[in-house]
């Protein structure tokens, strides 16, 4: 019964309704003779033939022709759009109940027309219908079967890329639009609404016909029953546009933008313009990020151009609103979700963040469908069947490091974390920022200093959690072992190809971090140069492959990094520089350029630490002394609490000298071997010098971290490239107990590393500097400590003393000073302008944390002080009894937040195009 | 691109290791863990290591400000002068009371009779060395007698001994400051150490003055000893000690340390002279005291060891064959101690508390309240040289006079008598030396030790981050 419902006549066929078919042909010689003779092999004709032509070209003149009598042929002018050259073809044509408008790359098959009347004579009020169109030449993949438009003006497809045909959308249905390639259209719609926007000449025309429709009353429906096969000639680059309309820059994105301002409701479109404006932003941020310039071009000439014509959007809507019919609530069901472009984001970081860990070497991008670009690779869905620690070992073994780490920081919840060397993050992430571009500051007596540069990445890194800066600090300290060992690995993918080595080797390498004692002890200098260093290996490393400027610009950022947390990087990076500089005379003045530009992005740094002598050990954080050794350096420790046993380290020495065996890898181990001796040089000095942080403090010994963990990644390195030679029939025998060296030291450290934890000394409540309720009345105090007979040192703790990135900021020699004679003329011969001035210079108490009873009768004597209360029984607080000056500090001059700002976008410029994202999108993918 | 290699192939490796056995042998790579051994060894050499930076030490600075504070009784003529003008002085009366403009002149010395109280004087100017000094007749009721002590400058810590529960002995307090001054006494006896029933945290309002009787603390003791702890704000303190016989009164001086190394200068040349000492220690602390007179140094017989016991006080006679008028003795202890000498006439008695090293130079009045003013100097050590310089009201120098003082020996000036028409006496000495101002006037007398003026002050270190 069915089968002979199906066999039966259609029912149009009666009265078969009046169409004319309209082609719309420019430089068309490659596809139209295909064309021409797929129409020939309808099964139903038109009953009219209309073909618009520009005659830009010879060859598709004389095709148009020979197919077609005269009266056939529309010649229109050069430059009209698409929906111009249908309209000048309708005009001529005779009188229709439908126009079937054809691309001339559509080639159709012969039930192509039957199949869409069959739809359309359904129902009376549909007012367009569209075929289901499938890829020409491969004739299998979907093009589109009805398409709608985000609420970001994406079109929207609803296929995934390179989806096959395997008739999932044969069931016709109710869409917001059809493509304009083999588009049935109702006549009489048709005439109500006037036709295509003459507006979208060449993109977005179809979209807003089919919501106009829509709006108008009428339904767009799909003819599945229906199969065009479209060549996408000009998506695909391959038609010659000339004498056509040329496509502005970022055309068919304000196409997409034009249409969901001058369709949606006039009461949505204020906030739906800013959640465009926002949005384009935000896309265009992603796409510098990505360093797809051009599409960021793309998205910033769109939003200037629709927003640019707010008059042409108001005539637009203007002219809409007489046919509107419906509202779009009543076409909720043809939209996409609010969600739904968001989402795509996501996929995108996603796919962004596993195509850095995971060791393959293609990139892989995409997977939610909203018109991503098609590739042959996107057809091959392979069916692994096996688990994902197989599939992707490395990403299981990030997994594992990760939720290790989680467990190794089980005695410090996410927020602040702190030690004797890790200063405080600020209450507001802002603090960092004003640190900047402020012209004082609120540290100690106010200073006009500039903060360690630090203070840059750390306030980028802490915008996500600008509520709480701390955890930024906390991630990288609790993560530092798993990120260290991801960066490692990423480097390794191009020292080797052996993925177990190379996997053992990432994994030791982020654990010597730990074990150094720099997470344990607060040293994030140490822990952020330790992992960004095999970064800046890779960068130099692709930039001698690929000398670029963005290749220059990622070097030197990275070495800015890792100097503007431990300054002894950049003078470690210099001789690795000069090496290759040597060896590939080509990239001399890429690398030349790279020690520049990572100077000037370490801005004041330079000064004050990389050339400062001996204090470019001073590492971010608190000048700290530490307990160096000669041993602890040989063993990768840098000599201060929370550092691994010495003979954790056992393995890798063992291995550094085993893998010097193998003469068929030793030119690799030799190389690193060097690199080696060289970080052992850096180590060893360091565990001789004593740097003095500034004037008046004791000086302090250096910490080798950097160098000492970087001495034993080279032998590690030495192992790596050793490796191979285990495959070899003359060692073959000694691979298991290679494999058993290599596998003790990432087991035994991990082992000590996840039942040590990485507290103690980091702890997660710093002291309070001054007693609770002075801090929260954000009273400038003093702090005394010692004794009259060893001295007095006084520290002034203002709001923002003891945050991270002050430590080398202080008032400058004079007010030192005055400060110096004020505290010395108060413990001697004290006088009411000793207090006077210690409130005219911002300081509202006085407080002795263990009074040394001399100083404390001295102090009591002074007049002007007033003894107040206190938080324990050995101290003493005195506060000031006359009026406070508010705002002692000097100021810096007005040009300090502009060079401030200057060097926060060259920061934050460069940091955008060093992120190890690359995503190109070119505007034929785009939709 | 310029796709490099990866070290790690293995075909790589091969093809590099072949190149090597070519060409570089250095390439071998055997040697580097050799070179890591050297610089291994190298590195351990101990290298020489530099002490620490600490802070610092304290040091001597000129002192802009100094504040004294003169007790007044009702009657005495208060003298205030200064070793160099300084720039501007303020005066103010504690208790509260008007105070003549004359005391603001800071670049003269300037005489007037106070109201009773205290007189404050903070004198500015650097390295001008404020002094003040007041005499002038005890009221009957307190023993009467003639009084004439320097003005005590701001207390820290305190020590008094031979104090005695005479029923009119106090301890005089003023608060110089603006706020509540808080101090505490610590007491001993003969006997050992004194509770005091109201001697811990003694408050002082702000501008006032509080008094101390000792037999409030220290009933029926004859040598008392007090220590006195400044715990808040500026306090000045000074010992009324009264004879209960009615045989004269006198001031005395906090000792603002305890020392091992004592001189007692400046003894009347009338009267029988008494040494009380105070051993806070918890051990016997045995004391020798010797005179020194221009003759020099002696041992005075009986004196030569005196045993201390343990938080007591005790009072040793001199005997009148020492013959120590005008003079002065030494007292050398195992430990640190407080003392006082006391010297008796008939109807009236002195205190000779223990003098300062002159390190800076002082300045004293040659007569005041009508008594003339006897400088005794003492070289205890080794010889000194001293300048006496007569100044007059407006600071100008108008008499000069270079003393030699022997080793061991000291020497009494009449400055009256030496310097004319001088209204004070500037001291500098280049050596150890010391010296105590007296009066007499029959059986009145009177004595001070004096200390070198505030010019400079000892500062600590102070290290600012």
């Amino acid at each position: 019964m069915e089968d002979e419902y199906l066999d039966a006549e259609p029912l149009w066929l009666e009265n078969p309704p009046r169409v004319v078919a309209i082609v719309v042909a420019h430089r068309a010689e490659r596809w139209l003779p295909t064309v021409l003779e797929s129409h020939a092999r309808l099964d139903f004709l038109p009953d009219a033939w209309r073909i618009v032509h520009d005659e830009t070209d010879s060859a598709t003149t004389d095709i148009v022709n020979e197919h077609f009598e005269s009266s056939q042929r529309v010649v229109v002018p050069q430059g009209l759009g698409f929906g111009a050259k249908v309209a000048a073809a309708i005009e001529q044509a005779p009188p229709a109940d439908w126009y079937w408008l054809l691309h001339d790359d559509v080639i159709v098959e012969p039930g192509s027309l039957s199949g869409l009347l069959n739809e359309a004579t359904l129902s009376e009020d549909l007012g367009a219908v569209g075929p289901k169109v499938r890829e020409w030449p491969s004739l299998r993949r979907l093009l589109e079967v009805g398409q709608t438009i985000t609420g970001t003006g994406h079109r929207e497809l609803g296929l995934e890329p390179g989806e096959p045909d395997a008739g999932q959308f044969d069931r016709p249905r109710d869409v917001l639009a059809v493509g304009t390639a083999g588009i049935l259209i109702r006549a009489e719609a048709w005439q109500e609404i006037g036709g295509f926007d003459p507006n979208l000449p060449l993109f977005g025309d179809d979209i807003d016909f089919g919501w106009r429709l829509n709006r108008a009353g009428w339904r767009v429906r799909t003819a599945p029953e229906s199969v065009v096969f479209h060549a996408e000639a000009s998506r695909s680059l391959r038609r010659n546009r000339r004498g056509g309309v040329r496509p502005r820059v970022g055309e068919r994105r304000s196409a997409g933008l034009y249409s969901v301002l001058v369709n949606e409701n006039a009461a949505r479109v204020p906030l739906i313009a800013l959640r465009l404006i926002f949005g384009c932003l935000i896309r265009a941020l992603g796409f510098v990020i990505a360093k797809d310039f051009r599409a960021f071009q793309r998205e910033i000439a769109a939003l200037l151009t629709v927003f640019g014509s707010p008059r042409k959007l108001w005539r637009a809507r203007a002219a809409r609103k007489p046919h509107i019919k419906r509202s779009n609530s009543e076409l909720k069901e043809l939209r996409p979700g609010f969600l739904h472009p968001y989402l795509h984001g996501v996929d995108v970081a996603r796919a962004s963040i596993t195509n850095y860990i995971r060791p393959e070497e293609e990139p892989f991008m995409g997977g939610r469908a909203i018109g991503g670009g098609l590739d042959e690779r996107d057809l091959l869905i392979p069916e692994q069947p096996v688990p994902m620690w197989r599939r992707w070992p490395w990403l299981t073994v990030v997994v594992a490091l990760f939720i290790s780490a989680l467990v190794a920081s089980r005695s410090l919840p996410p927020g602040d974390v702190y030690s004797s060397v890790l200063l405080a993050a600020p209450d507001r992430v802002t603090d960092w920022w004003m640190l900047i571009v402020g012209r004082s500051h609120d540290i100690g007596v106010g200073s006009v200093d500039w903060p360690t540069t630090a203070v840059i990445p750390m306030a980028l890194l802490a915008m996500p959690v600008w509520f709480k800066p701390g955890i930024a600090i906390w991630a990288v300290l609790v993560f530092s072992v798993p990120l260290a060992a991801v960066t490692a690995h990423r480097f390794g993918r191009q020292l080797t190809d052996d993925r177990l080595p190379r996997m053992l080797w990432a994994m030791s390498y982020g654990l010597l971090v730990a074990t150094s004692g720099a997470v344990a002890g607060g040293r994030i200098g140490t822990v952020v140069a330790l992992i960004v260093f095999p970064v800046i290996a890779s960068s130099l490393w692709r930039l001698v492959e690929e000398p670029n400027w963005v290749k220059v610009a990622q070097s030197a950022f990275v070495i800015a990094l890792a100097a503007a947390f431990a300054p002894i990087a950049w003078w470690i990076c210099l001789p690795i520089i000069v090496v290759l500089a040597l060896r590939w005379p080509s990239v001399r003045l890429s690398l030349a350029a790279v020690l520049g530009l990572s100077l000037v992005l370490l801005g004041p740094t330079v000064v004050t630490r990389v050339f400062a002598g001996a204090k470019v050990w001073w590492e971010a954080g608190a000048p700290s002394d530490v307990n160096p050794s000669v041993l602890g350096a040989v063993f990768g420790l840098g000599g201060a609490a929370g550092q691994a046993p010495w003979w954790l380290m056992l393995p890798v020495l063992l291995l550094g000298l085993l893998a010097l065996i193998p003469r068929e890898t030793r030119w690799a181990v030799t190389v690193a071997w060097i690199f080696s001796v060289v970080m052992l040089s850096f180590a060893l000095v360091a565990t001789a010098v004593k740097f003095t942080p500034s004037a008046d403090i004791a000086e302090v010994s250096a910490w080798a971290g950097v160098p000492a963990v970087l001495w034993l990644m080279g032998l590690l390195t030495a192992a790596l490239f050793a490796a191979p030679a285990v495959r070899m029939r003359r060692y073959r025998q000694y691979a298991k107990a290679a494999l058993v060296i290599m596998c003790l030291f990432p087991v035994v450290g991990l082992g000590w590393f996840l039942g040590r934890g990485v507290a103690d000394p980091l702890v997660s409540t710093p002291p309070p500097a001054i007693p609770q309720y002075l801090s929260d009345a954000s009273v400038t105090t003093m702090v005394l400590t010692g004794n009259l007979e060893d001295g007095i040192e006084a520290r002034v703790v203002n709001d923002l003393d003891g945050v991270f990135g002050t430590e080398g900021m202080g008032p400058n020699r004079q007010r030192t000073k005055d400060l110096q004679r004020t505290v010395e003329s108060l413990l001697s011969r004290p006088s009411v302008r000793d207090t006077e001035h210690l409130a005219d210079i911002g300081i509202g108490a006085v407080y002795s944390p263990d009074a040394d009873p001399n100083t404390e009768r001295r102090i009591d004597a002074v007049p002007g002080l007033a003894p107040a209360g206190t938080d324990s029984a050995e101290s003493r607080v005195w506060t000031v009894t006359g009026q406070v000056n508010q705002e002692p500090a000097d100021k810096a001059s007005i040009a300090r937040p502009i060079i401030g700002g200057i060097w926060l976008l060259l920061w934050f410029g460069i940091s955008v195009m060093s992120l190890p994202f690359t995503h190109t999108v070119t505007e034929v993918e785009e939709q | 691109m310029n796709r490099l290699p990866k070290l790690g192939s293995r075909k790589r490796g091969d093809e590099k290791s072949r190149q090597s056995k070519a060409k570089l042998t250095w390439r071998s790579g055997l040697w580097l863990p050799v070179i890591a051994v050297i610089l291994i060894l190298l590195a351990l050499i101990p290298g020489e290591s530099t002490p620490d930076l600490t802070v610092g030490e304290s040091r001597e600075i000129p002192t802009n400000v100094a504040t004294f504070a003169c007790p007044v009784q009702k009657g005495a003529e208060v003298t205030a002068g200064q070793v160099k003008a300084g720039t501007s002085a303020d005066a103010k009366a504690v208790p509260e009371a008007d105070v003549s403009d004359v005391w603001t002149q800071a670049d003269q010395w300037r005489t007037a009779k106070p109201s009773a109280g205290a007189l404050v004087i903070s004198q500015e100017g650097e390295g001008s060395g404020p002094v003040g000094y007041v005499a002038g007749s005890a009221r009957k009721n307190l023993g009467g007698g003639q009084l004439f002590s320097r003005c005590p400058g701001l207390l820290d810590e305190g020590w008094f001994v031979g104090l005695a529960d005479q029923g009119k002995s106090v301890i005089q307090l003023a608060n110089l400051g603006d706020s509540l001054a808080v101090v505490d006494i610590y007491w001993w006896s003969t006997l050992g150490r004194v509770e005091g029933d109201h001697s811990m945290g003694i408050v002082i309002d702000p501008g006032k003055t509080t008094t101390v009787a000792i037999g409030d603390n220290v009933p029926g003791e004859e040598v008392v000893g007090a220590r006195i702890v400044r715990r808040r704000q500026q306090v000045s303190a000074v010992a009324l000690s009264a004879n209960k016989a009615g045989q004269g009164t006198e001031f005395a001086l906090p000792q603002a340390e305890l020392d091992d190394k004592l001189v007692l200068a400046g003894f009347p040349t009338k009267g029988t002279a008494t040494v009380s000492l105070l051993n806070p220690h918890d051990e016997t602390v045995r004391v020798k005291i010797q005179g020194i007179r221009a003759g020099g140094t002696f041992d005075i017989q009986g004196l030569e060891d005196v045993a201390v016991k343990p938080q007591t006080t005790l009072r040793v006679d001199v005997p009148e064959k020492a013959k120590l008028g005008g003079q002065a003795i030494q007292l050398t202890s195992e430990r640190e101690i407080a003392a006082i000498a006391t010297v008796q006439t008939a109807k009236d008695f002195a205190i000779v508390g223990p003098a300062e090293w002159l390190r800076h130079p002082t300045a004293v009045p040659t007569s005041l309240a009508g008594q003339k003013v006897q400088l005794t100097l003492v070289a205890p050590k080794e010889s000194v040289s001293i300048v006496v310089e007569g100044v007059d009201s407006h600071m100008k120098v108008v008499s000069t006079k270079n003393i030699s003082v022997p080793a061991g020996s000291s020497m009494v000036v009449d400055l009256h008598k030496e310097l004319g028409d001088s209204v004070a006496a500037v001291v500098t000495a280049d050596g150890e030396a010391y010296a105590g101002a007296w009066t007499r006037k029959g059986d009145q007398i009177a004595s001070t030790p004096l200390y070198g003026a505030p010019v400079s002050a000892r500062v600590p270190a102070v290290a600012v981050h």
